[in-house]
């Protein structure tokens, strides 16, 4: 059976917070861990965040949508957003990375050298393009993303059961 | 010994001169959106002080809750920083907490075989 957790963000940075506390009770209602339950708040609040940076909200009717739905085998962490033509760069972008990420056998690696990248950027450099790889490394999910003939950009990230720890209340 | 206390949304740094080591405890969630306006300027005053006592800077994350992605940017440029100025600088974490050992132990390619650069389970 699958239990689903569905919330409507404005895009906005404050939201990511709130996101964060309500992640971790669903999961807690769940039955995972806290070692699970940080892992997808903290995959739920990067995809949310790159969301609210990247996406192209052209009225307060349009929101950042989060889902986490809870399956016996896997828990699956899903954010979409609108975007347009102008966010080109930035679908290439995502599409370049996770391509990037699949071609390491090990995501651990693919973190060490984007560490090693960000590492000799200057100090103030707002770049760091961590978030997916991070995804992938410390929240042990495998990331994917289609865009919508309605535009909407959806991507997710999927938690397998095995590292869903549960039982701890 | 003096402490100064910094504040921005969620996250407190308390920058202390301890006997041995100037020392950085970070507090709460770094969720900002450009954490390193806020991070680098505190980060690099503290490092310099460190710098002029011939002591290491530690920086100490034990009681950190959660921080962004765009946190660990600063942290791993300070590192660099540090190597660079040929500074001393390590990083404490709570090896219990397995968020902490999976994001920090990441940390542990900037060691330097003369252990300037640390990042340590505690």
């Amino acid at each position: 059976m699958q239990v689903t957790l569905q919330l409507a963000l404005k895009p906005v940075w404050e939201e990511i917070d709130v996101l964060a506390t309500k992640c971790h009770d669903f999961l807690k209602g769940e039955g995972l861990d806290a070692d699970a339950r940080n892992a997808l708040s903290m995959v739920a609040c990067e995809l949310a965040e790159n969301a609210t940076k990247y996406g192209h909200f052209n009225d307060s009717k349009e929101s950042v949508k989060v889902s986490l739905a809870v399956q016996s085998t896997h828990v699956t962490v899903t954010v979409a957003n609108p975007v347009t033509q102008k966010e080109a760069e930035s679908l290439a972008i995502l599409d370049h990375t996770i391509q990037w990420i699949r071609g390491y056998q090990d995501p651990f690696q693919a973190y060490l050298e984007r560490l090693r990248d960000v590492s000799v950027q200057s100090l103030m450099s707002a770049e760091s393009r961590l978030g997916l790889v991070r995804i992938a490394y410390e929240g042990q999910s495998t990331l994917d993303f289609f865009v919508g003939a309605d535009g909407i950009l959806v991507v997710s990230a999927t938690f397998p059961v095995q590292a869903a720890g549960r039982g701890e209340a | 010994m003096p402490s100064e206390t910094f504040t921005s949304h969620a996250l407190t740094l308390v920058v202390s001169e301890q006997p041995a080591t100037v020392l950085v405890t970070w507090q709460g969630r770094s969720t900002a959106r450009e954490p390193a306006e806020f991070l680098i300027p505190i980060l690099t005053k503290a490092l310099d002080r460190a710098s002029e006592l011939k002591q290491p800077l530690t920086l100490d994350f034990r009681q950190i809750e959660y921080f962004n992605s765009s946190t660990i940017t600063p942290v791993v440029r300070m590192l660099e920083e540090a190597k660079r100025r040929g500074a001393s600088l390590v990083i404490q974490y709570d090896k219990k907490l397995r968020w902490q050992e999976l994001s920090f132990s990441a940390l542990q390619v900037f060691h330097t075989g003369d252990q300037r650069i640390k990042v340590m389970g505690v």
